[in-house]
């Protein structure tokens, strides 16, 4: 085994859950609101369905290969050819899927706080921590999150409570005028986000308490889909139709806070909430894609694969996305479903018939080492 | 041999150590290599938009300029801010961006919107179309979301360049009037908002200028927007009925005579609360009215005994005839124009969304046929500290 850090189901749950939520209570609010408009705070919980159907199929998968990651067992699963060739592919999603996010926080950055910095700078100083993170091992990837989340917590509710009085909670009427239509739309459009949890499967095998495993996993799911629903609700309820107009509603939000007209200008708690959430995110996908990376090339240790997939993220981020409309984009929700929600599910189907065949054929064969 | 050697690889590491220490440190002496210090900034407090002649937009901001602190110690003494001023430049341009970027062009310092607090529209461009300033103030990062909209009665200009003597600038005393809220208190988000909202409508507060000596700015009034151009315009009574119908009355000082033939009498409301409840029956739509309101007794000059139960009762009939006649003033004024800056649209898409849907498109000509009711309780909680007042009223009533 290439790591022999540990980590419990808890911290598990927390890294994943806080980094599906990173980029989500920023841009998703805008982009959801499109379709969605008053009923957008429905859409995480029609979108949640397949968050659990995802974090289940992991941990069936993991279930059959407590210790192997899907890059290990999709070679179990498919041979060794077809194996290898699906992990790759796989790994060249988490690798986009983290630039992607990178891309997102260069933007944002750029546009509202660090007008003249250039591109390179602000994504390559992100990059640089979350290497220290990666390399640190698992167990540093881990804990990480679980040491920040209350600091995260406080800075969100620092945004919720005073908007409070702002809150208008008839604007969410009528609900579901236009049928359930608009919000699953919606839901759709959340896609790109949910697909983050499949990353998951790197950090399965590490549990040492693996029989809270699936409450974990679920409960983070639900977790991210009630902070996404909230923040959708107090969004809408504050900002109201003009949610679509504005490409980060949350930091509308921020801004838009008087209280007393003294706790004003709290768009820099946003900043910091969004460098915190963003770290925890990319180290989480590096991680991943740096064990799966020497993994499916048989290394003898991950660090090393580290920067180099760093300076992949940074150009995929720089160059691979062209400009700010990528993020929820048919074709980028469907390549996001496609490895991150149909490539976990096909392979626990194909294990599945293999299984029932390796039964038929040879009764007695043990389970889980059918083509080791 | 093999010690040399090896002392001599450890020799060689400490010095690169000792080497690159060094160097690593002088990255951090770049320290403030694009600083903005406040005397780089010209910080906009309020901007006003005109129709220049020529159709293009004419900006007039108005600027900060912060008197660099003093070096001497006993400056200090001396009043803080006297030396600070408040400037007023102009541009044109295209638009609203093209006349911010010919205004940096004249200046010497970087334009900063991130202070201003105050957005003019002058009413030649309200009456043309808002969209373009509108656009610009919500996709620049720097203007606030909260920043207060006002549509000027004449030229922006003049509200910007006018000199208070009370408050800092021009800009803080609107700011503070909006706040005080007896006229609305719109911000850029708001507008935007109810813009998105079903009807298209908005409403934004008119400045005016007092025409007398001293020259005084004061909200008066309230201008619709409807297709993103100035639709109807309100005086400052009719605003008060639109701020009934918006729930947005904080406090109001309602006058009238105690009764009939009465002298004046005057409550002051410190509680207000109103509600529209949409109704459909059939093919006729109405709206009702719900208000309900608390006041204290402020004036009383008439004869009537105010502390017998059923004259308060009297006089709170009165007072809730008066706030009906107010609101309905609006309503009909709303009504005869065709455009709904009331916010009955909403209202009827939030509660009937299927009959909304079907009589989305032709609201225009449906508006004006709605049956508004009015459903109306105005408490009056207390008399003030004096009951009967028996001494003035005697002497008040001889005379007339």
């Amino acid at each position: 085994m290439l790591e022999k850090g540990r980590i419990s189901a808890a911290q598990f749950s927390i890294l994943a859950g806080m980094s599906v939520l990173a980029t989500s209570l920023l841009t998703a609010p805008g982009i959801v609101a499109i379709d969605a408009k008053q009923d957008m705070w429905i859409s995480p919980i029609w979108i949640s369905s397949a968050g659990f159907i995802l974090v289940w199929t992991l941990y069936k998968l993991n279930q059959a290969y407590p210790d192997q990651t899907l890059v290990e067992y999709a070679v179990s699963i498919l041979g060794r050819f077809a194996g290898k060739t699906v992990a790759a592919l796989y790994l060249v999603f988490v690798i986009f899927a983290t630039a992607n996010v990178l891309r997102q926080f260069t933007d944002f950055i750029k546009l509202t706080f660090l007008l003249t910095t250039p591109d390179f700078v602000i994504s390559g100083c992100m990059l640089l921590v979350c290497w220290l993170v990666a390399r640190s091992g698992i167990e540093t990837v881990a804990r990480l999150p679980m040491l920040l989340l209350p600091l995260v917590t406080l800075f969100v509710l620092m945004i919720y409570t005073p908007s409070i009085a702002d809150i208008r909670f008839e604007r969410l009427t009528p609900v579901m005028e236009k049928g359930a239509v608009p919000s699953l739309i919606g839901a759709f459009r959340l896609l790109s986000w949910m697909p983050a949890f499949s990353i998951m499967n790197f950090y399965m095998p590490y549990l040492n308490n693996r029989k809270h495993l699936l409450y974990w996993s679920l409960g983070s799911v639900v977790v991210v889909t009630l902070t996404l629903s909230v923040t959708f609700v107090i969004v809408y309820t504050v900002i109201g139709a003009a949610v679509v107009n504005y490409t980060y509603p949350f930091m509308i939000l921020a801004r838009y806070i008087s209280f007393t007209e003294f706790f004003e200008h709290l768009e820099s708690i946003v900043m910091m909430i969004w460098v915190i959430q963003i770290v925890i995110r990319i180290s989480f996908g590096l991680y991943g894609a740096a064990l799966g990376m020497a993994q499916c090339f048989g290394l003898t240790g991950y660090k090393p694969m580290v920067p180099p997939i760093c300076m992949l993220i940074l150009l995929f981020s720089l160059w691979g996305i062209e400009n700010a409309q990528f993020v929820s984009s048919p074709s980028m929700v469907v390549y996001y479903t496609l490895f991150g929600m149909m490539l976990p599910f096909l392979l626990l189907v194909v294990y599945g018939i293999r299984q029932l065949f390796a039964e038929s054929d040879s009764p007695g064969y043990p389970e889980g080492e059918t083509s080791a | 041999m093999r010690l040399s050697m090896h002392a001599s690889a450890r020799f060689i590491r400490c010095s690169c150590v000792r080497v690159a220490a060094p160097l690593l440190l002088a990255a951090l002496l770049s320290g403030c290599w694009d600083r903005t210090e406040i005397n780089d900034l010209a910080i906009i407090t309020a901007a006003g938009m005109d129709l220049a002649d020529d159709g293009k937009i004419k900006l007039s901001v108005q600027l900060f300029v912060p008197s660099p602190p003093s070096s001497e110690q006993g400056s200090s003494t001396s009043s803080p801010g006297a030396s600070n001023k408040t400037i007023i430049r102009y541009a044109t341009g295209l638009d609203m961006a093209d006349a911010a970027a010919r205004l940096q062009e004249m200046m010497s310092r970087r334009l900063f919107w991130g202070q201003a607090d105050v957005f003019i529209f002058g009413e030649k461009l309200a009456k043309r179309s808002i969209k373009e300033p509108m656009d610009f103030l919500t996709r620049h990062p720097h203007p606030r979301e909260r920043a207060n909209l006002f549509v000027s009665d004449g030229e922006a200009e003049e509200i910007v360049k006018w000199k208070t003597p009370i408050e800092r600038n021009s800009a803080e005393t609107l700011r503070e009037m909006a706040v005080l809220q007896t006229g609305l208190n719109t911000s850029i988000l708001q507008v935007i908002e109810e813009l998105a909202e079903e009807a298209h409508t908005a409403v934004i507060p008119v400045v005016r200028i007092m025409r007398k000596k001293p020259e005084v700015p004061f909200i008066g009034g309230t201008v619709a927007i409807k297709d993103l151009r100035q639709a109807a315009k309100l005086d400052s009574l009719e605003t008060r009925g639109l701020l009934w119908l918006r729930n947005e009355i904080k406090f109001a000082t309602l006058t009238a005579p105690a009764y009939p033939g009465g002298d004046y009498a005057s409550v002051y409301i410190y509680s207000a609360n109103s509600k529209l409840v949409p109704s459909i029956k059939g093919n006729k739509w109405s709206m009702l009215v719900a208000i309900e309101a608390t006041s204290n007794l402020n004036e009383n000059a008439s004869t009537l005994d105010i502390t017998k139960e059923a004259n308060v009762k009297r006089l709170e009939r009165t007072f809730e005839g008066i706030i009906q006649s107010r609101i309905d003033k609006t309503v009909k004024k709303a009504q005869r124009s065709g455009i709904d800056y009331l916010g009955f649209a909403e209202q009827y898409h939030r509660h009937y969304p299927k009959h909304w849907l079907a009589a989305k498109k032709d609201w225009d000509t449906r508006f004006p046929k709605i049956e508004v009711r009015y459903k109306i309780r105005l408490t009056i909680a207390r008399n003030g500290l004096t009951g009967k007042n028996a001494t003035l009223q005697s002497g008040g009533g001889n005379n007339s």
